[in-house]
């Protein structure tokens, strides 16, 4: 009996060796996964990276506020020479942000002098994305997803009010959010196991390959420019309008909605900029300008901050005409913000 | 749950360890009885995704009784199932008590009617109702839809089936009545056979039942086979071909004629490998758990007529229909127009058992005029020269399976409605009628087109299943040893992996 079971197990090792084995060598062989904007950029970033000098990484608000064709030109009056690229991209938030970098970084882009981050939110959810699509599995690598578990353990099981404390509630409500924090864990583990397994990806390739999915302009994610930036020249009017005026005037205080960085997010971004360093470009992080939300501060000094969030400081970046809607700029703020943001950054002359 | 998600590994391994871990046959069935009940509830407690989601619904029914919400729908489907298998269970012993002939038969009609009845109400009756309203309608005697809100419950097809089996099996004599309840429960709720079959009967499943399963018998290494196969039919061909046909029958109108022809051919794709792949894998676990189902496919697209496709397709069913509808309506013992007519009722009753619509209807329909034109073209071509016969041993089997393409078009060609009104928008005979001008009339009027390797990939398809028919696949990997096995495997499961998509459609013949 013990004999049987032994063999059984070997055989399910070997198995389980052989199947691992496999995907990891699928996986190798395998191109950048179809996820919109982040495929299409790393693609173009890949095949021109002897080109840029600079590269800018962050969220819908580097995608449609960073104008590096206006950037590379303002570096050119002062004689530095600049190409730079727009790595924004949708709803990037930690640690996907870092798994991003890391595609750019293998490039071995051999002139990148800088890499401006946006400091962005740490999200352990899945809000406003499916969780069973390719966008949520492909950044689902193993640091990513310890990362994940890790701030999963030690911030959100803390906000989770112990049972022997809950005078008032039912014990039930303890279970219901134990419930939910597993639930979670559970499905960042099950993203990391998709995304080794490389489900999903042969689907994608036949939808390509029979004819049922082709793009109208597989560069589109890239702008007009092809530099990454996508220009709007809405204004924003109405009911719209109205509403970011009111979230203007909440903004007694810029201090209200900040926040430090918790100590795993923290870490996550002290190992980005390590991995930017190590590539021998020099990181700047940086706060876009916004009305809503909070805005999160590293913990300690790990690289320079130009933060644009106060409303005070930066009254142009505020002004309702150049806003696309509550969270973007348009086209015209968008120069607006490119300009400080090179007025900020004090490039040094020396790089010419 | 879906047997290719990893929610029924996990589930299948503990019911596997418990099953072999315990010794005795009754503790066993318990087991398996309970199991088999804890599968049927995941389909339909976590909501109406339950069948397809990959999680296990026990914290959303905690929370919905919890939170005094109302039931998920269909928390009354064990209930049917259970009273099934009461009046079927009651039926037996009071067929095997009763003194007379006549009350025998007593009992049985009472099980014909009780299961037929319960079948009928919630498969048929918003079908009768709305055929009856639109011939109100065509009439000119306009009146309010009405509206009742009946939900199928899973597996209802197959498990009054399979009930109906045992009954008239005690009744003819070939089956002694099943004393113990549970014997009987067991029978019916085995879950890799409750929902979507094979249909099993009684004779052949219940001898298993009353005796103790013996590992030693079990042919791991065939299961596991078995089971791969089963797995990458559904998970990597059917879910892959499946976007391809959906596409084409959402607007056929809009597709070329080279498109047309892909289209269906990929939705016979479909059906077969989501069917086939299901009930491999259903044989799989239950030979794991020492029992043996029926099997159900034996490659019918390579046959030469439709007689022998009916011998090679949905095995269960179409020997059920034989079995009890065909020869109990009189077979062939009579005249030849007796013995078409009893054939057209069996095909049209076979087809309105899939689905409550006109197009299943039409579907049985025609496949019954294709037995009737098949035995009379045997006849008329008994005498036929033998040059003759080697033409049409090239293409009878080309032929046969055109015929069960443009039968399969009346199958998928379902009613579209409106997701929000539920409005007719679109009735399944106007898309059936745009595929048939295209594949039978070659009048394929798009311009939309898939591109050439959809036909590679159809030959390809083709290629090996054409080996696998001649077993030329099937026998090299029983002859190395465990460990290549083993290791074959794992490496085949990562190349399956690689095609399985993330979202997972429910297999086809869950909602029958």
């Amino acid at each position: 009996m013990i004999a049987a079971v032994s063999r059984a197990v070997g055989h399910a090792a070997l198995f389980a060796a052989a199947a691992g084995l496999g995907c990891v060598a699928i996986g190798l062989a395998l191109p950048l996964p179809e996820v919109p904007q982040v495929r299409e950029k790393l693609e173009w970033f890949r095949a021109h990276r002897g080109d840029y000098t600079a590269l800018f990484l962050g969220t819908s608000r580097v995608r449609r506020h960073v104008i590096p064709a206006l950037f590379d030109q303002l570096a050119a009056e002062q004689g530095i020479e600049m190409r730079s690229f727009n790595l924004g991209v949708d709803s990037l938030a930690s640690p996907e942000d870092g798994y991003v970098l890391d595609q750019a970084l293998a490039a071995a882009p051999p002139r990148l002098r800088y890499v401006f981050i946006e400091l962005s939110y740490f999200r352990a959810n899945f809000a406003g994305q499916g969780a069973e699509t390719i966008r949520s599995a492909y950044w689902h690598d193993w640091e990513r997803t310890r990362t994940v578990w890790r701030q999963l353990l030690r911030e959100d099981w803390r906000q989770i009010k112990p049972l022997k404390k809950r005078k008032k509630q039912r014990w039930s409500g303890w279970i219901a959010e134990v419930s939910e924090w597993a639930s979670l864990a559970g499905a960042h583990g099950r993203l990391f196991l998709q995304r080794g397994a490389n489900l999903g990806r042969g689907a994608a390739w036949l939808r390509q390959l029979t004819g049922l999915r082709s793009p109208a302009d597989p560069l589109a994610p890239l702008g007009p420019a092809r530099d990454g930036f996508i220009p709007s020249d809405t204004v924003m009017t109405g009911a719209a309008a109205a509403e970011y005026q009111r979230q203007l005037d909440a903004l007694a205080t810029a201090n209200s909605r900040q926040r430090q960085l918790d100590p795993v997010p923290q870490e996550n971004l002290e190992a980005m900029l390590a991995r930017v360093r190590a590539h021998g470009a020099e990181p700047i992080l940086f706060i876009a300008p916004s009305t809503g939300g909070l805005i999160f501060h590293p913990r300690r000094e790990v690289a320079r901050l130009l933060d644009f969030s106060d409303p005070g400081k930066w009254p142009a970046l505020f002004d309702p005409q150049f806003r696309a809607d509550l969270g973007h700029l348009n086209s015209a703020g968008a120069d607006a913000f490119t300009r400080a943001l090179f007025t900020a950054a004090k490039l040094p002359p020396q790089d010419r | 749950m879906l047997f290719v998600q990893f929610r029924f590994l996990i589930y299948f391994l503990v019911v596997f360890c418990v099953h072999w871990a315990l010794r005795g046959n009754t503790s066993r069935k318990v087991w398996l009885l309970a199991s088999s009940h804890f599968f049927y509830a995941c389909l339909f407690f976590g909501g109406p995704d339950s069948a397809s989601a990959d999680t296990f619904p026990l914290w959303t029914f905690y929370t919905t009784i919890r939170d005094h919400q109302p039931l998920p729908v269909g928390w009354w489907f064990p209930i049917v199932l259970w009273g099934s298998t009461i009046m079927d269970y009651l039926v037996g012993l009071g067929i095997g008590d009763a003194k007379t002939e006549g009350k025998r038969r007593a009992w049985l009609l009472v099980s014909l009617a009780i299961n037929l009845g319960v079948l009928c109400v919630f498969k048929y009756a918003n079908f009768a109702l709305d055929s009856v309203y639109a011939a109100l309608n065509w009439f000119g005697l306009h009146t309010s839809k009405p509206v009742l809100g009946i939900f199928l419950p899973y597996g209802i097809s197959f498990y009054t089936f399979q009930s109906m089996s045992y009954s008239i099996d005690v009744y003819r004599r070939r089956l002694e009545p099943v004393r113990s309840f549970l014997d009987l429960a067991f029978f019916i709720s085995f879950f890799p056979q409750l929902v979507a079959g094979p249909i099993v009967r009684a004779m052949t499943f219940l001898p298993q039942v009353f005796v103790t399963r013996v590992w030693a018998n079990v042919n791991v290494r065939a299961c596991f086979a078995l089971f791969f196969i089963g797995f990458v039919k559904k998970a990597c061909i059917s879910e892959n071909v499946a976007p391809i046909a959906d596409a084409f029958f959402a607007a056929p109108g809009k597709y070329d004629l080279y498109s047309s022809f892909i289209g269906v051919a990929f939705y016979a794709i479909q059906i077969y490998c989501d069917f086939s792949g299901y009930t491999d894998m259903a044989i799989a676990c239950s030979r794991l758990l020492g029992y043996e189902l029926t099997i159900n496919f034996d490659f019918p697209y390579f046959s030469r007529s439709i007689t022998e496709f009916w011998r090679k397709w949905h095995i269960s069913l179409s020997t059920w229909l034989r079995d009890y509808l065909y020869i109990s309506l009189g077979g062939n013992r009579g005249s030849k127009i007796f013995t078409y007519r009893n054939l057209m009722l069996t095909m049209l009753l076979g087809g309105l058992w899939h689905g409550a619509s006109w197009t299943f209807v039409i579907w049985g329909g025609l496949h019954g005029l294709a037995l009737v034109v098949h035995r009379e073209w045997q006849r008329a071509t008994e005498q036929a020269g033998a040059t003759f016969k080697k033409v049409m041993a090239v293409l009878a089997v080309p032929l046969t399976f055109y015929w069960i393409m443009i039968t399969w078009v009346f199958f998928r060609a379902q009613n579209v409605f409106d997701e929000k009104t539920r409005e007719l928008k679109r009735s399944g005979f106007s898309v059936a009628k745009e595929v048939l001008e295209a594949i039978c009339l070659f009048q394929g009027g798009g311009s939309r087109s898939f591109t050439i390797w959809c036909l590679w990939l159809f030959l390809a398809l083709a290629a090996v299943h054409f080996a696998n028919s001649r077993r030329w696949l099937s026998t090299w990997w029983q002859r190395i040893p465990d460990w290549l096995f083993s290791a074959l495997l794992g490496g085949g499961f990562a190349v399956a992996l690689f095609f399985v998509p993330t979202k997972y459609k429910a297999f086809i013949y869950f909602q029958f």
